[in-house]
Formats: structure tokens, C-alpha cells, sequence
């Protein structure tokens, strides 16, 4: 080969060892997956608070949610496509969903209030959002 | 071997070009200085083959060629004639950074695909005649 | 009097105009991932754009010619072509992102689904650019633009700790959670966020389309030196904002709503109303821009009529372009694909491009047969250089990068 040819041959074979360093792992994915959901549920949780203060519209602390459920959605469709071998990585998978199951919920819950809830129930979401993410917090931890 | 060189050319009148670099690419306007299309290509008449006669006449620029032809500057090959779309050599008035034409631009053929696009979408849309506001 | 209250429009215009979807939503994500670690990439990345854009401008205003026009006549038709190819889609992607954003700061105010909002904003993009006059388009979405300062307004009411923050800038460290190639991979992504190519083209056939000659060039000069950098001030604070709320609370930004919580924390519905109406205005404009680029780009290329001057019947392509353009990107966003998502990848593939838009722009700039005794002094040529290692680096490294972090993830 001349040396242009060398010189792409090797570019190429770099770039398809990049290519196989992007693959990540079953941890990796999980990994990921909490830590998007977690975020999701602090933000759910701070848009939810600054409603109940009365710094932010419902229009705001309702696309938050909105956006906050979008992202629990795509990590729970992430973590439930996992293929889990072996124990451990299975209870990983169930801990995982256990949590992202916990915070749609509690998004889920918080949304319904905003849009027919008293001001009891909105503080009662915002717990059940601490909690969610205490869980989610758990689940990440204990890895 | 004993290298040749070549004579100086002999003295022209008028302007003298470098086509490449002066008149290739360049934008054409037309009479009003609206833009028509850019020179995509040249059009010269024929160079005889073979042994070229001492007094042969130069080759002269016909026309202007513009359209699909750009294609082939750019990836190669060439075109049939019949796709040529021409301007011809006569129709343009001077030659500095851009091209003039004396004609105005809507009775050349390169202009086409823009009274088309104006006839047929344009005009149908409200508004299209007016000056911006 | 007249010629201050010039002056200023100028400046305000340039401030308004330089945050786009792009900046907003990079500079969360920064903020809220990496706290002010990536500062000083605004800065190296307005530098960059005010030397761009200089140059563009000045081009354009001694030449009388547009980029496109003078990147085909002097580097021919086969490398124009790739700049055209490159630019083109990338301009495309950015036009899509900014199209879904104003339905996303619509969503904010109102609520209502942003798909709904779409084709309104495409028709709202399209309407201006049909009828209005580009002067008018400029400054009423540059002015309107500057509702973002309420970024810099909450910033100070959050009354932060300044001097962490300032530690955290000038002594960048990747913090725990996050990985040094996805540092990488977002510095490059604030880059080309920051260096806009779509600007390249729009400053120099703006210049066309007001007609500027020589004399403007102390005008444009002093919008792009004052304007750029305060405008680049606003994304600092835009990302300043994130970290103070969102990083502590451990909030990954994914999403516009994310973007504008810390602003209602500092100032409650009040300055929330401010910055809709800021990024709305910045969204829009940036729409209207890139729209206008893919007119200019192709129409200069091809030799057709352009320009926002004549009569739509009288640039007839042109117009056909844009609409097509908006078209592509309504399909693009109809598809249901996040906005956001889209902004962060059109800024990651402005980086890799910006090696063909920004190059010709430094030949052009120094040929004397355009530009005459106004080519590109030392400084400006020693800075140009600087910069085009600087783009080519982060051009080869982006993609590998985005590989290897899975696109920040």
C-alpha cells in the first residue's frame, strides 16, 4: 500500500476502535438511567416547590412535569430493554425500576394536583417527590 | 536537449483576461444589475486538430454557458450540447469584477428557472409583488 | 444625537441578537453539569466570533460583494461546493433547532403542546421574511432580545458565592460525577455554539442588504467589539444561573423548562415573564436569521437574485429556497423529535464544520483585489491563525468525542 492508503487505513481503524469504546455496559446504562431520573425528580420537585411559593405559573411548573415524566418515561424504557445476566445485575435492573417506577408516580401524582389540587395536596406531592428521589438515590447508592 | 520557449504573444487590443481567473465563476448581471446566473462555463469556437496553420484565426469566445454544466466543472464528464444553456458572447457589455450584460435578464434563456419559479409559485403567493415594508 | 441613538441601536442589537437556542440551552447544560468550569470557552469562542464576523463584515462592506459570491470566484467551484454542502445542512439543523425552540418558549408561557405551536412559528418565521424590511426584522428582535439581561438580574438576587464562583472559573476542574472526555466534548459543543457559521454568512450579506460601504466600518466595528462580548457576558450568567440552582440540587439540564427555573426562583413570575419574552425574541430572530443564511448561501453560490432589498417577485429562487428550507424543518420537527435534542447536536456539528466556513474568510479577507489597502492587518492575521487551529482542532476532535461520551451523555 502507498502511504495515503496506510495513513486511512489507520485513521479507519481508529475510529472503529472508538466506535467499540462507545459500546457501554449493562452498569453503565443503569448508571445513567438513575442519574437522568433523579434529575428529573429534583426538578419536578423545585419547579413544584416554587409553584407553592407563588414564584412560578402554572404553565411553568406544568411543563416541568411534563418534561420531568418525558425523561423518567425514556430511562424507564432504557433500563426495561436491559438484558440482565447473571443475579446480580438483575437486582440491580429491579432496583432500578423500583425507583424510576416511584418517581412517575409521584410526577405523576403532583401533575393531577396542580391541575385540581388543594394546597395540602400539592405539599403531599412535593413529599412524595423527597421520597422518590431518596429511593432513586438508594438505588444508585447501593451499587 | 535545447528547451524551447515560447515568443511573446503579439500585443492585443481591448481588455486581456486570464479566463480563469477574471471571468470563470464570476456573477453576471444583466442591463438593470439584477443578477442573472454566474458564469459556470465558457463556450470557445473550435481549434482545428492536428498541426495547427501559422495563420489560423484564434478561437473567440461564443457565449456564455450556465445550467447543468456546472455539474461537470465540478465532478467531470461532459454534457451534450442540447443542454447547454447559453448566453451568447454578444450579449455582454463589460467585464470588470462582475459581468455585464447589455440585455435585460428576461429574454435570456438562463433565466428560466427563475420567471418559472416567480410565474408559477411566487406571484400565486399574496404579498409577492410588494416591497418589503 | 441622531448618530448615538444609531450607535446604541447597533450595540443593543448585537448584544440581543447573539444568545440563540444554541446558547441557551449549551450554557444550561454546562452550568448545571460542570458549574462555571467552562467560562473560559465563551470567552475564547467570542473572541472568535468577533474576529469572524470583523472580517465578514469588512469584506463585504469594501467589496460590495457577499461571501458566498467571493468564496466561489476565488477558491472555485469544487471548494465552494463542499462549504455550500457543509454549511448548508448545518444551517438546516440550526434553523430546525431554532424553529422548535420558539415552540418550546411558547409551551412555557401557555402550556399547550409545542408540536401545536410549530407550524405556527414556522408561518410566524415565514411571514416576517416575506414582508418585513430587514432593518426592522434586526432591531425589533435584537431590542426585544435584551429581556435576557433578567438572566444577569436574577444572578445578582440569587445572591450567590461570588468568590466560589470565580474559583470555580478560573480554576476549571471537572467535578465528581462527570468524566474529563464529556468536559471535552461540551467545551466543544460551547464553542460552536459561540462561533455560529450561520453568523458568517448573515453579518456579510446584511452588510449587502443595508448597504454599507467604508464609512459604516467603525459602526460595525464597535457593534461587534461592544455587542458580541456583553452578549457573550449573558450566556455566562445564563450558565452562572444553573449552577447556583440546578447543580446543587443535582438537576442535569435536558430541558428548556430546566433552563428558566432559577430565574423564577431569584424573581419570580415577573422576571419569568421577562425571560419568555427574551427568549422568545432570541429564538425567533435566530430563526429568522438562519432562514435568511439558506437564501443567501444557495443564491450566492448559483448567481441567482437575492436579498431582503428587492421585491420577492425579484429574487423569486431565493424566496423559494427559504420556504423550502422552513418546510424541511417543520417535517424534521413533525417527526416528534425532542428540540432540544436537536440544538445539541446542530451545535456539536457547527463545531465540526466551521474549519470550510470560517477559512475562506481569512484568504478572502487578506486578497488585496477585493479588498484593497482593507486587508487583514497582523494582529488580525496572527489571530486568525491562532484560530483556525483552534477550530481545526476542535472540528477533528468532536466527533470522536461524541463516540466516546455517548453525546455527553
Amino acid at each position: 500500500m502507498n502511504a495515503r492508503a496506510k495513513v486511512g487505513a489507520a485513521i479507519l481503524a481508529a475510529w472503529i476502535a472508538l466506535l467499540a469504546t462507545g459500546c457501554s455496559s449493562t452498569t453503565d446504562t443503569v448508571d445513567q438511567a438513575l442519574r437522568e431520573s433523579s434529575s428529573a425528580v429534583a426538578s419536578a420537585r423545585l419547579a413544584l416547590e416554587l409553584y407553592t411559593r407563588d414564584t412560578a405559573t402554572l404553565a411553568l411548573a406544568d411543563t416541568s412535569l411534563g418534561d420531568a415524566l418525558t425523561e423518567l418515561d425514556g430511562a424507564q424504557s432504557e433500563v426495561s430493554e436491559l438484558e440482565a445476566t447473571g443475579a446480580s445485575e438483575s437486582r440491580d435492573k429491579q432496583r432500578a425500576l423500583d425507583g424510576i417506577r416511584s418517581g412517575v408516580d409521584a410526577v405523576g401524582a403532583a401533575r393531577e394536583q396542580l391541575s385540581n389540587g388543594s394546597a395540602s395536596g400539592l405539599a403531599d406531592a412535593v413529599d412524595a417527590l423527597e421520597a422518590a428521589q431518596t429511593t432513586l438515590d438508594a438505588a444508585g447508592g447501593a451499587r | 536537449m535545447r528547451s524551447h520557449r515560447l515568443t511573446t504573444p503579439p500585443p492585443a487590443a481591448g481588455q486581456v483576461l486570464d479566463a480563469q481567473l477574471s471571468l470563470l465563476d464570476r456573477q453576471v448581471l444583466d442591463r438593470t444589475g439584477v443578477p442573472v446566473t454566474t458564469v459556470d462555463d465558457i463556450e470557445v469556437s473550435d481549434v482545428p486538430e492536428g498541426a495547427i496553420p501559422v495563420d489560423a484565426a484564434p478561437p473567440v469566445i461564443t457565449a456564455i454557458v450556465t445550467g447543468p454544466v456546472l455539474a461537470t466543472r465540478i465532478f467531470g464528464g461532459r454534457l451534450p450540447e442540447s443542454r447547454y444553456i447559453r448566453i451568447p458572447w454578444s450579449d455582454v457589455s463589460s467585464v470588470e469584477t462582475v459581468v455585464r450584460l447589455g440585455v435585460d435578464g428576461e429574454a435570456l434563456d438562463a433565466s428560466w428557472t427563475e420567471r418559472w419559479v416567480r410565474d408559477h409559485i411566487i406571484r400565486r403567493i399574496p404579498g409577492g409583488r410588494h416591497d418589503p415594508e | 444625537m441622531k448618530r448615538l441613538f444609531a450607535v446604541a441601536l447597533g450595540i443593543l442589537t448585537a448584544i440581543g441578537g447573539f444568545v440563540d437556542i444554541g446558547d441557551l440551552v449549551t450554557n444550561a447544560v454546562v452550568g448545571s453539569r460542570f458549574g462555571l468550569g467552562l467560562v473560559w470557552v465563551v470567552l475564547v469562542g467570542v473572541i472568535g466570533i468577533c474576529l469572524f464576523a470583523q472580517m465578514s463584515g469588512r469584506v463585504a462592506a469594501v467589496s460590495g460583494r457577499a461571501t458566498f459570491e467571493i468564496i466561489r470566484e476565488r477558491l472555485g467551484p469544487r471548494a465552494a461546493v463542499a462549504n455550500l454542502g457543509a454549511s448548508f445542512l448545518i444551517n438546516l439543523m440550526t434553523l430546525t433547532a431554532e424553529v422548535g425552540g420558539i415552540a418550546l418558549a411558547l409551551q412555557l408561557a401557555t402550556s399547550v403542546e409545542p408540536m401545536l405551536w410549530m407550524p405556527l412559528a414556522a408561518f410566524g418565521v415565514w411571514i416576517v421574511v416575506w414582508r418585513a424590511k430587514f432593518s426592522i426584522l434586526e432591531n425589533v428582535t435584537g431590542l426585544l432580545g435584551l429581556s435576557l439581561i433578567v438572566f444577569a438580574v436574577a444572578l445578582f438576587l440569587l445572591k450567590p458565592d461570588w468568590s466560589g464562583l470565580a474559583a470555580q472559573a478560573v480554576t476549571p476542574q471537572v467535578p465528581a460525577g462527570e468524566e474529563s472526555p464529556t468536559y471535552w466534548y461540551y467545551a466543544i459543543a460551547l464553542f460552536g455554539a459561540a462561533m455560529t457559521p450561520y453568523e458568517v454568512f448573515f453579518f456579510s450579506s446584511g452588510a449587502i442588504e443595508e448597504k454599507w460601504t467604508v464609512k459604516d466600518l467603525s459602526q460595525s466595528r464597535s457593534n461587534v467589539l461592544v455587542g458580541f462580548p456583553l452578549g457573550g457576558l449573558l450566556s455566562i450568567a445564563i450558565a452562572a444561573c444553573a449552577a447556583v440552582v440546578l447543580m446543587p440540587r443535582s438537576i442535569d439540564v435536558t430541558s428548556l423548562s430546566q433552563v428558566v427555573l432559577p430565574v423564577a426562583e431569584a424573581g419570580g413570575k415577573v422576571a419569568l415573564a421577562f425571560v419568555i419574552v427574551g427568549i422568545l425574541a432570541a429564538t425567533f430572530g435566530a430563526a429568522l436569521e438562519t432562514t435568511l443564511s439558506s437564501g443567501y448561501t444557495l443564491a450566492q453560490f448559483f448567481g441567482w437574485s437575492w436579498g431582503k432589498f428587492r421585491r420577492p417577485v425579484k429574487a423569486a429562487r431565493f424566496h423559494l429556497t427559504m420556504i423550502i428550507c422552513l418546510l424541511l424543518g417543520l417535517g424534521v420537527l413533525f417527526t416528534g423529535v425532542d428540540p432540544i435534542l436537536v440544538t445539541e447536536y446542530s451545535v456539536v456539528f457547527s463545531a465540526v464544520a466551521l474549519p470550510l466556513t470560517y477559512l475562506p474568510i481569512l484568504i478572502i479577507s487578506n486578497d488585496p483585489q477585493y479588498m484593497g489597502r482593507h486587508v487583514n492587518g497582523r494582529l488580525t492575521n496572527g489571530l486568525g491563525l491562532v484560530y483556525l487551529g483552534i477550530i481545526l482542532v476542535a472540528s477533528l476532535a468532536a466527533i470522536p468525542l461524541m463516540i466516546i461520551t455517548g453525546a455527553g451523555a
